[in-house]
Formats: structure tokens, sequence, C-alpha cells
């Protein structure tokens, strides 16, 4: 039911209720808010974060737009955001294969198992993930080298003249710079994030029995039934995920920092545009700098979204 | 259909589901890989690791030493972080669902107003906050203290629970809520007995994933804890990947332990989670 | 229903109990701390090796015996997160009293978060009575008398930290596979004869079938060996090249005269050079370039390595990691009296001139500036460091500490030349040195291939290095100019001390050699047509 309207007036009696969302507004004000303005106001400054700043107009913005590094880190962000919007099919297809099950049981009993690593907290999975990377005790390097992939690598690596993969040399990911970005899109293999599935499942929850009746009637194979039944009708669910991904992804910066460090690992090539924020900020002391690098980040987000209200529509 | 047919047929669909299983374990070992690696390797010491970093060690050679160690280790940490985390979850919820409340209810003079002033905030980068919100805590001298992590927390979370606690609310016949005001309910009362049964399922979800977010949050506290006895899990987990490198079963004791606490919390509320999420994603 | 019910009832009390258990805790920890008589002093340093820890904890007893009323608090940092853990504590205002400078800081941030030592260092340590250092001021008891980075900071002129340690580096190698691999063989003196002993380790590793290298190395440690090799190498080149004609060709100077063109990488010195560093790369491990500081540590504690190169700030770490005997001797470098290299070398570098390290820095906020000078007046005593040096296994920064057995091979070699060119200039020329490194050393590089490359990239590199550090000695010299005229003023006034001339005389003359080198960078890039600005 839509929020009844309340005349000024009534309003006047009810004012108890503005008590009620108040603490709320004051958090979100103090912490949110105070803080996002203050990053405006300081970005137009030169500000090493104590109490001395010195007003330099539009300097740091002359200095973004000269900025290498953070122009390409957006380079980097943007192969992420393809590879991430990559890594949502697994979790899709891991909640169609379930769904499909015909066994109630078997459905709960998985939905809880997809929950299960969860219970890992993201930071262990992060070193164990870092400690997979290791070159000489590393997991991976030892599956490549068990399963002869490690020789496939080799081979194509001739052909294509990389110059990374060699016999007999353990394959350093994070501290080659041409693997960094390859090392970030591999990490969380296989890909399959749990509240990402859960809530596809649910969607799909909602696809009546009759749909698939007549599908079947008419013959159709699974794939079609996926492509016209399924996926448009969890479409809502896919466009919320890839929103909250494209959003986060753009300004995340954590899993860099801690699998490569502050600077982006070797060769820097790890870096993204949240990491030079950070850096900038937090390990050079250049604070009115990072100011204002977050304010381009916000328009650059702002400007995202913009365009996926107008073009992204969902038909019911 | 004849019996025969009917117990092939039958036959025939038990079986038909059987690729799609094995893909689905297929997929969950592959997920659960790195459970296995941190159960197994917090019962080596080095040396057993080196030599066999792969298989699990058998239980009589189990370096139980490292759970103790482990514990020693993390124990403060986890002491902070469920005091920060409980904290956060209670209070952020309580205030989330005074505030949709306000929205889904009424139209105040002023809604739209303060409604946009929460939208606009999901679009904001958080990362730019960081270092005047640095500052804000300094001239608060809230500085390497617990309490600022819970005040930030609390305030992280409120626009996205108030926007999903708000649909959910709208939805909630409006006949119930009169008739509660024709009791002379006030408008807590309203809440406590009206929207907190009903939204009770996307309640406990949205505090799980606060309560999961929170947990795992190590940016924060890295930047606003000094003293070792205030860290968080994450920071501490952090320190101690830098300062332990290298001793990995140890470490990876450590890790187990601080898995701990969110098994309990997943045994319990399981069903919660499950279920919660899947009246919020349909709403969604 | 039922049992959701008990489940969700029993998970909640859960909660609840393990909450209040973590309250009750933290309210505990509040109590304990609020002592006010009892003075908290913290200190934070990165050195994770292995018995730092413990000499600084067996220190820390020492000195709260003598003080019960003080408490002090070792905090380790990872390196990891050490800058902006340094950044947030500062600015934040929540930074431990002492901490460990050497990281390279701005000199901005350290005159604004530091206190300047200069009237400390010149008082006599009251620790040190009874020895033979009793009555010298504190900085003439140090084996380096604070004359360098990180103690004494040039461009704020004045002390800033008081070290603890001093390092050298070394080649550690395994005693017991030396002794399989080459008997009774003296260890190598000079370059030629390491490259023999690698080819012997290469042979023994074949006949043996066990897998051996000569020497581990690293991203970290490999650049100790090789830049060993540019520096002596290119010694008489500098000494060509150098126009003041004192002995010592600074990197501003050298860089320079690659700028004008006087030297360049197709130069016969940087040739072999270049080609004697290929040659020891090649007998480390495939692809060590990639490989991190402790994957090095790592193959040589398993036996795996004959040698590998690191400083003595990793004795500790070695003895405690490595099954086997270990010792260690100077990296040889190409010997003056071969005819090969006697065009380039002048002789073996000497350590003379090295600065003592792990110096501690007083902050400004702290809340017990004279307990926390105290404590580092301690640590630094004869005794101090003593013990210091004994657990740890670190040279000593203080004169006349003994030391330890295992310590002796790293101690200073003081009589040498100074070292040549240095391989780079500015953060961006270390940067650009670096990432094409590996065009020398990879299994299919050349020196050619990294002379093309370096002659490339490096002049840009070391112009943007030039802007830098100019810009940085305009400030310093500004910043000079005022603190120039308050010594005057203070030298001059009725209650001057001895000390503020010497320190008048000091400054100004260190101020008037900065000058100079910032007006002849100005004049050198005009005659080339050069822009130090941006």
């Amino acid at each position: 039911m839509a929020p009844q309207t309340v005349s000024l007036r009534k309003a006047l009696h009810e004012w108890r209720l503005y008590l009620i969302v108040l603490p709320s507004i004051l958090f979100v004000a103090t912490f949110s808010y105070y803080p996002a303005i203050s990053a405006v106001y300081h970005s137009f400054f030169e500000w090493q974060g104590g109490e001395v700043k010195q007003f330099i107009q539009f300097t740091n913005f002359r200095r973004i737009w000269n900025d290498q590094v953070f122009w390409s880190s957006f380079g980097v962000v943007s192969i992420l955001i393809a590879a991430n919007i990559l890594k949502m099919v697994p979790s899709i297809l891991l909640a169609v294969l379930i769904h499909r099950l015909r066994s109630d049981k078997w459905q709960y009993y998985y939905r809880v198992l997809v929950v299960i690593p969860m219970i890992v907290p993201h930071l262990v999975v992060l070193f164990i993930w870092k400690f997979f990377f290791d070159p000489n005790l590393g997991f991976l390097n030892r599956i490549l080298d068990a399963t002869g992939l490690k020789t496939v690598l080799v081979h194509m690596d001739s052909l294509f003249g990389w110059g990374v993969f060699r016999e007999g040399i353990p394959i350093a990911w994070l501290s080659t710079p041409d693997l960094i970005v390859p090392s970030l899109i591999i990490w969380g293999f296989p890909w399959i994030g749990a509240v990402g599935v859960l809530i596809y499942l649910a969607g799909l929850q909602a696809i009546g029995t009759e749909v698939y009746e007549a599908a079947e009637l008419d013959g159709a194979t699974s794939w079609q039934k996926f492509k016209f039944i399924e996926f448009p009708l969890i479409m809502t669910q896919i466009r919320i995920m890839l929103v909250l991904l494209i959003i986060g992804t753009l300004q995340g910066f954590g899993l860099q920092l801690l699998l490569l460090g502050d600077s982006g690992g070797a060769g820097g090539r790890g870096m993204v545009p949240g990491l030079w924020m950070f850096n900038r900020g937090f390990v050079a002391g250049e604070f009115g700098y990072a100011c204002a690098l977050g304010m381009v980040l916000f328009f650059f987000i702002l400007f995202l979204t913009y365009i996926n209200n107008k073009y992204v529509r969902v038909d019911k | 259909m004849s019996a025969v047919t009917e117990t092939v047929v039958a036959r025939k669909k038990r079986f038909v589901d059987l690729p799609k299983h094995a893909i689905i374990w297929l997929v969950l070992a592959m997920e659960l890989i790195p459970m296995y690696m941190m159960i197994q390797i917090s019962g080596k010491d080095n040396t057993t690791f080196m030599l066999n970093p792969w298989w699990p060690v058998g239980l009589r050679e189990w370096a139980w030493e490292n759970l103790a160690f482990g514990f020693q280790l993390i124990g403060p940490y986890i002491a902070n972080t469920v005091f920060v985390t409980v904290s956060i979850t209670f209070f952020s919820m309580i205030l989330a669902v005074m505030a949709a409340y306000f929205f889904a209810r009424y139209r105040m003079p002023l809604h739209g107003v303060l409604w946009y002033f929460f939208l606009i905030l999901m679009l904001m980068p958080g990362v730019a906050n960081i270092v005047p919100l640095f500052m804000l805590l300094k001239s608060m001298n809230l500085l390497n203290t617990l309490w600022a992590l819970i005040v930030i927390g609390i305030a992280g979370g409120q626009v996205f629970k108030i926007f999903v606690l708000r649909n959910f609310i709208e939805d909630i016949p409006r006949d119930l809520f009169e008739a509660a005001q024709i009791d002379g309910a006030s408008h807590l009362q309203q809440i406590r007995h009206i929207v907190l049964p009903m939204a009770a399922p996307i309640i406990g979800t949205l505090a799980i994933l606060a309560f999961l977010s929170q947990w795992n949050d190590f940016m924060m506290p890295l930047i606003i804890l000094r003293d070792k006895e205030l860290f968080t899990l994450g920071v501490g987990l952090i320190y101690l990947d830098g300062e332990y490198v290298k001793q990995w079963g140890q470490i990876m004791a450590a890790f187990l332990i601080a898995s701990v606490p969110l098994f309990i919390l997943f045994i319990f509320c399981m069903k919660l989670f499950v279920r919660g999420l899947a009246a919020g994603a349909v709403k969604g | 229903m039922n049992r959701d019910r008990i489940m969700n009832t029993i998970g909640f009390s859960l909660v609840a109990f393990c909450f209040l258990w973590a309250a009750w805790r933290i309210m505990d920890r509040g109590r304990e701390a609020a002592d006010p008589d009892r003075v908290v002093i913290r200190f934070a340093h990165w050195q994770l090796e292995s018995g730092i820890r413990g000499a600084f904890d067996e220190l820390i007893r020492q000195y709260e015996e003598r003080h019960p009323h003080v408490r002090v608090e070792q905090m380790l940092i990872p390196e990891r997160v050490y800058s902006n853990w340094l950044i947030t504590q500062l600015v934040g205002g929540t930074a431990p009293d002492l901490i460990e400078i050497g990281r390279p800081m701005s000199d901005e941030r350290m005159a604004r978060y530091f206190t300047p030592l200069m009237k400390e260092v010149n008082q006599p340590n009251p620790y040190n009575e009874g020895t033979e250092l009793e009555g010298l001021p504190w900085r003439d008891t140090f084996v380096d008398g604070l004359a360098g980075s990180p103690s004494y900071n040039p461009g704020l002129l004045d002390f800033y930290g008081v070290p603890t340690a001093m390092f050298t580096v070394r080649l550690y190698y395994n005693k017991d596979l030396y002794r399989r691999i080459a008997g009774d063989r003296p260890l190598p003196a000079t370059y030629d004869e390491l490259i023999e002993l690698c080819d012997l380790v290469h042979a023994y590793a074949q006949e043996t079938g066990e897998v051996l290298i000569p020497i581990a190395g690293s991203q970290y440690n490999a650049p100790m060996i090789l830049l060993q090799l540019w520096t002596s190498l290119t010694q008489k080149m500098a000494l060509e090249l150098s126009t003041t004609y004192n002995l010592i060709l600074p990197s501003d100077q050298a860089w320079m005269h690659f700028l004008k063109g006087n030297w360049d990488y197709s130069n016969p010195s940087v040739s072999v050079a270049l080609t004697a560093m290929r040659e020891v790369g090649r007998h480390m491990q495939s692809g060590f370039l990639s490989l991190l500081r402790d994957d090095a540590m790592f193959y040589f504690v398993q036996g795996r390595a004959l040698m590998t190169a690191s400083g003595s700030w990793d004795i500790g770490s070695m003895y405690a990691q490595a099954p086997f005997e270990i010792a260690a001797f100077p990296i040889p470098m190409p010997s003056r009296n071969d005819p090969k290299y006697e065009d380039y070398i002048l002789g073996p570098l000497s350590e003379a001139g090295y600065s003592a390290g792990a110096a501690f820095g007083l902050v400004q906020q702290s809340k017990h500036p004279e307990e926390a000078l105290d404590f580092l007046r301690f640590i630094t005593s004869q005794q101090g460091n003593q013990t210091f040096s004994d657990i740890s296994l670190w040279l000593p920064s203080v004169i006349g500490v003994e030391l330890p057995e295992k310590v002796k091979p790293f101690d200073l070699i003081v009589e040498g030349y100074t070292g040549g060119v240095v391989p780079y200039f500015g953060a961006d020329g270390q940067r650009v040195f670096r990432n094409y490194l590996h065009t020398l050393l990879d299994y299919d590089g050349s020196p050619g291939e990294f002379a093309t490359i370096m002659t490339e990239r490096m002049p840009g590199a070391v112009i943007e290095g030039f802007r830098l550090s100019h810009a940085g000695r305009i400030r310093q010299w500004r910043r000079g100019d005022s603190l120039l005229g308050s010594l005057i003023m203070l030298s001059e006034s009725e209650t001057s001390e001895e000390l503020d001339r010497v320190r008048l005389a000091e400054t100004l003359e260190a101020a008037v050699d900065q000058e100079t080198m910032m007006l002849w960078v100005e004049s050198e890039f005009e005659t080339m047509g050069l822009s130090l600005e941006y």
C-alpha cells in the first residue's frame, strides 16, 4: 500500500513521527553526508591531512587530467568489470541447475551447501588464495604442472610471444606484471557467489509450473527453456546484481590492497581507481588530491548509473 | 500406462537428474576447497606441511597445539569483533526499521526531500569519504576506539536496509495499522507489534547480511585502530599474515578459529537466511 | 515450527552470551589501562626478523626493572600496511612515542611530526657511565657519528633519529654443502672465482642428480649483488667523469653527465658491468626476478642453493631456520689485477661510509617525550646495545660493543675504495631500471637489449628525477633561509652558547652546499635546453 499522504496540519499534530526517523538521519548525515561534502570541499585544496591547507582551486583536477596512473587504472577496472560480469554466469547456471532438480529435498540441501563456503571469513579466503598463487608451494602451479596445462601454456606463450610462461620456471602469479590482471580474474574460481545463487533461485521459484509444461508441450530443449523462460524472468534479479556489481567493482580496492599491496603490485599493474585514491591519501598523504580523485570517481559512477537506468529496461 | 512402463519411466526419471547432481557436486567441491585446505593444514606443523601440503594428516599426528596457538593469537580479536558486529547489527536494524516505517506509512511534508537524501547515498563511492571521515573521527576523539567502528557501521548500513524495508512495510495491509491506531497504539508500539512480526524474515536476512559484511570488514579498522588489543578480526588477520608468514599450520589454525563464530551463526540461522533471501529477492 | 523457535532461541541466546562476554572483556581491558600513575611508552618498528622482538623484549624488561613506574610496549607493524599505518597514526594523532624512521619520508612530514634532536644528541648519555664512552656527547658514541641518513636529515639540517644497528650485505653459504661440493677450496675472493664456484655447483648437481642452484636470488636480494657489480666496474669511469675531484661522484653529477652525453650505455665500463651482471644472474634460479624475499630464503634453507645474498639483518632468521651450518663472506668483486677488469676497477669497495640504521625518531605528539628519550638513551648505551646485539645478532651501532661470533663476518670492511656510478637516479629511474632488468637477465635477454631500452627510457626518468629533487631543493632553500636567520639572531644574542655558533656554522655550510647544487642543476639544464618546470 502506498504511503498515506498527510496534510501539513495533521503533520504538526503527528510531529512525533519525525522523531522516529531522526536518529537515522542524524547518523547518516554525520557519518555519510558530512564526509562526502567535506571531500568535495577539500578537493580544491592542497591538504596533507593536518590543520594546514592551501586553496589551489582546480590544480588537483588539472593534475588528475594528466595523471597517467589514474586513467590506466580505469583500464584495469574496466577489464575487471567485464570479467566480473562474466563471473556472474556460473552463479546463474548453478541456480538454474538446482532449480531444475526434481527433488525438493535436494534443492534445499544444495541451498544449504552453497551457503556453507560463506563460513570462511572473506579475508581468510583471500589469504588462502594468496597461498594458492604462491610460486613454490601453491596449489595453482601444482595443478597446472600435474594436468599438463603448464606445458600448454608454455606452448601458447611461444606462439603468442607473451614471455611469461617458461619451462621449468614456477609461475609467479602475483609478482609478474603481466600476470597480475589475469590473477585478479582467476581469483575466486569457480566464481559462485552464495548470495547470488540464492537470489536467483528465489527468482526462479516464482516461475509457475504451467510455463514449463507449456514449453514441454512445444518440445523446447533445455537451452531454449533457459533462453526464453528462465533468463527473462530473473532479469530483475540479474539487473540488480549487475548494478551492484558494477558500482562495487568500480570503487572496490580491498581485494587489490590485500593481494597486491598498496601500489597495485609488480609494475603497478593491479592499480584500480579506488586503490589509487587510497594510495594518494593514506600512503602518500596527499589528502586533497585523494578527495579530488574521489569526486571524479563519483561522477563516473553517477554517469554510469544514469545510463543504466535509461537503457537497461526490464519488460514485465 | 502399464505397470512395467510406469516403473521404467520412473527409473528413467530418477536418472535424468544425475548429470545435474554431478555438475552441482563438482562445482560445490571446488568451492569448498579453501575450507578443506584451511582445515587440513591447520593440523600440521611446518615440516610436515612442506613434505605433504595436500593430504590431511591422521588424527594421531594432528598438531592440536596449533589450535591453542591460534586461539591465543586471535581470541581477543574475536571478542572485539563480536562486540562491534553485534552492536552494529542490533542498532542499525532498529534505526532502519524506524526510518522505513516513516517512509512507508506516511507521506509527511518533506517526505520527498528526505527520501532522496537517503537515495543519493547509494550512489556515492564510499571510497571518497574515508579521508574526511577519518578527520571527523579525529575531531570527535573517536580514533582508536571501537565506538568509531560501531558508529560508522550503523550509519553505513542504513540506506540499503531502509530501501528494502520500506518496500516490505508498504505491503503490510493498512487495516492492521489502522486497527492498532484505533486501539490507541503509538507509532513505536505499532512498529513493535505489527512491523516486526510481519517483516521478521526480511529483517532477519538483512540482519544476517549486515552481520556478515561487518564481520568481514577490514578497511575501517585498518585505518582507525592502532592498539593491538582493539583489533577486530579483519585487521588482526592482515597483521597475522604479515607477521607470521610461512608458518602455515598455525596461521590456518587461527583462520579456522576465526571461522567458528560464523559457523555457529549459520547453524542457527540457516533457515531464516535462506527463506529471507527468497522473500526479499522476489520483491527486489 | 517449534524446532525452529527453539533453534532461533538458542541462536539468539548464544549471540547474547557471546556479546556479554566480549563486552566484559573489553570493559576489563579498559579498567586495566586506566592506571594514572603508570607511564606507558610505545615504540613501533617493522623489523619482523627473528630475534629482534626478543631482543627488544629483553631491553624492555631491564628498563622496566630500573624504572618500575614506566611500562614500555613494542608494536610490530607488518611492512604491507606500514605506509598507511604511519600516515593514519600521525595524522590522526594516535601515534606511538617512538617510531622507527628510515623508510622514505618527505621532509615536510618529518619536520611536522618528529622532534629535532640536535640538543639532545650533543649531550652525554647518562647510561654510559662506567664505560669508556662516559661523558662523550651522545652522537659521538655511535660508530658512524650520526653523520648520515636516517639519523641526520640533510634536508632539514637536523638530527631526527637515533640508530640501534649497523647493516652490511654478505653472501651467506651452506657450509655442509660447500664442503661436499668444493672440499677444502678457499672461499671465492674474486668475481671470477665466484663464477668458477657456480660452475662447480652445476657439475656437482649433474653428477649427483640433485636439484641445486649456486645462488638463490629474488627481486629483493639479486640487486644486492648486481648493483655492487655495477658500482665496482664503473669506479674508474666515475673518476674520469668527476669534475670536483673529491673521490666520490655524487649521483646528481653522475647522471647530469649522462644527460649531457658524457657517458651512456655503450661505454665499455657499462658493457662489462652488464655482462658480469648477466653472468651472475644466469647462476640464480630461473625466473628469480619474480620471486620475493622469502622465496629465496626458502630455497636456501631447504638446502637447494649453495649461497644467497642478504643483509646482516637476516643473521638471526638464517640461523634459526637453516638446519645446517652457515657462514658468510663478502660478495666477491672483479679483481683489479685481472687484465679483463683493470681498466674499470679501482679496488674493493669500502664500507666505511655506511650509516647506522634501525633508527628511532621521537614523535612530536608524544605525551611522554622525556621518558621516551630516556628509553632511547638506554637502548643505545653501550650496555644496552650490547644486549641488543647479543640477542638479535645485529651489528651494533655503538662504539665498543663486542660482536657475537656469528656476526663477525659481517663486520664493516673499512679499507677500500668508493663506488662508481649508481645504476639509476630518482624514484622513476629506479622504477625503469627494475621494470626492464628482465631484458638483461632473462633466458633470452642480453646486455645489448637492456642497453637499448635504458638509452630509450632512462633519460626521461632522470629528467623527472631532477625536476622532483629540484622542487625539493627550492623548498628546502626557502625553509633554510628562515632557519639561518633565526640561528644568526640566536648566536648574536646575549644568551648564546658555543653550541649555537657551531650549529650556525654547520648549517651555513650545508645550506650553501645545497644552494650551489640547486643553481648548478638549473644552469646545466638551461645549457641543455631542458626545462625544470612541469
